[in-house]
């Protein structure tokens, strides 16, 4: 406790404690291995997932951002570095303006059926790849890991991919339209209209 | 409110719409309209069929948000008592069962 406690005393000011006796070396306790979150869900059927997605998306007037990828590879086990980065977390891409969905294609061999119908043409060089929808599921546009490429080797640039999430995110809505509509809508049907305030979050 | 169980019951008396307070051009000033202060999100109000408010949900320990504790499904009971002009006093017990459901699955 004391040496752990030291630095802490030193940066206050304190007088630092006697040395504290050498203590024999414990034996290595091994920890329980953390389980590591896997991005792809291998068994999911990518279809009813971007299905769900769309549906959602419909509801908040967002977008869909299809991932395709595998937890194989490591380009697209980067992509949590991608969202976490703060170009991309900042502006709240994967909470306000897109429903994320993590389609698992293994090696490009698994699921390019379902790729292919959104115009993808996947290479295991390239993943993960990328199809942004709209709220009706039709696509906007699509992209590949190589568009994206970073300094380091296997990685992503959170800029050119913020810049990418810009320039394909949906136009904001004007809250006018709805809200009147739905005044309208309750007084010819002698209803009450509950007004929601709220997020995609 | 979009579940299977609930929507139906809500639709009996309301017209539903869901506005995007952060993203949605003109939501502030509809909200002004009802409220002074900005409140968390979410934030409800139910309204006649010519945009006048009829009650919203900031009661009297301020906004109850998505109703969980129980001073807030008592304000959301209050609201609907309120409004209701085709909800029964079943449909009315059955919402705010689902809520204290919904709370107790948390």
């Amino acid at each position: 406790m004391i040496l752990q406690l030291l630095p802490i005393l030193l940066v206050m000011g304190g007088q630092a404690p006697p040395p504290a006796p050498q203590a024999t070396p414990a034996a290595p306790v091994s920890k329980p291995a953390q389980p590591v979150r896997k991005l792809f869900n291998d068994t999911a059927d990518p279809k009813a997932q971007i299905a769900t997605a769309v549906a959602g998306a419909a509801e908040d007037d967002i977008r869909v951002l299809v991932v395709w990828g595998s937890n194989d590879d490591e380009r697209s086990a980067n992509f949590t570095k991608v969202q976490r980065a703060q170009e991309v977390s900042g502006p709240r891409f994967f909470s306000d303006e897109y429903k994320l969905v993590y389609a698992d294609v293994g090696r490009a061999d698994k699921n390019l059926e379902v790729a292919s119908g959104y115009g993808m043409k996947l290479a295991a060089d390239a993943l993960p790849a990328f199809t942004v929808l709209d709220k009706t599921g039709a696509v906007v546009q699509r992209a590949t890991a190589a568009d994206f490429a970073g300094a380091e080797p296997v990685s992503l640039d959170p800029k050119k991919f913020a810049a990418f999430l810009t320039a394909n995110q949906a136009a904001a809505p004007d809250a006018d339209p709805p809200f009147k509509a739905a005044l309208s809508q309750a007084k010819k049907d002698g209803k009450s209209v509950f007004l929601w305030f709220a997020a995609p979050w | 409110m979009a579940s299977k169980d609930v929507a139906p019951v809500l639709a009996k008396e309301f017209v539903t719409v869901k506005i995007d307070f952060d993203r949605a051009k003109g939501a502030k000033d509809i909200e002004k309209r009802y409220i002074d202060k900005e409140q968390g999100l979410p934030w409800f109000a139910f309204l006649d069929g010519d945009g006048k408010a009829l009650v919203h949900s900031t009661g009297p320990k301020g906004n109850t948000g998505f109703p969980s504790a129980p001073e807030e499904i008592a304000h959301f009971k209050t609201m609907l008592e309120t409004a209701k002009h085709h909800l029964s006093d079943q449909d009315i017990a059955f919402l705010v069962t689902s809520l204290e459901e919904a709370n107790r699955k948390k």
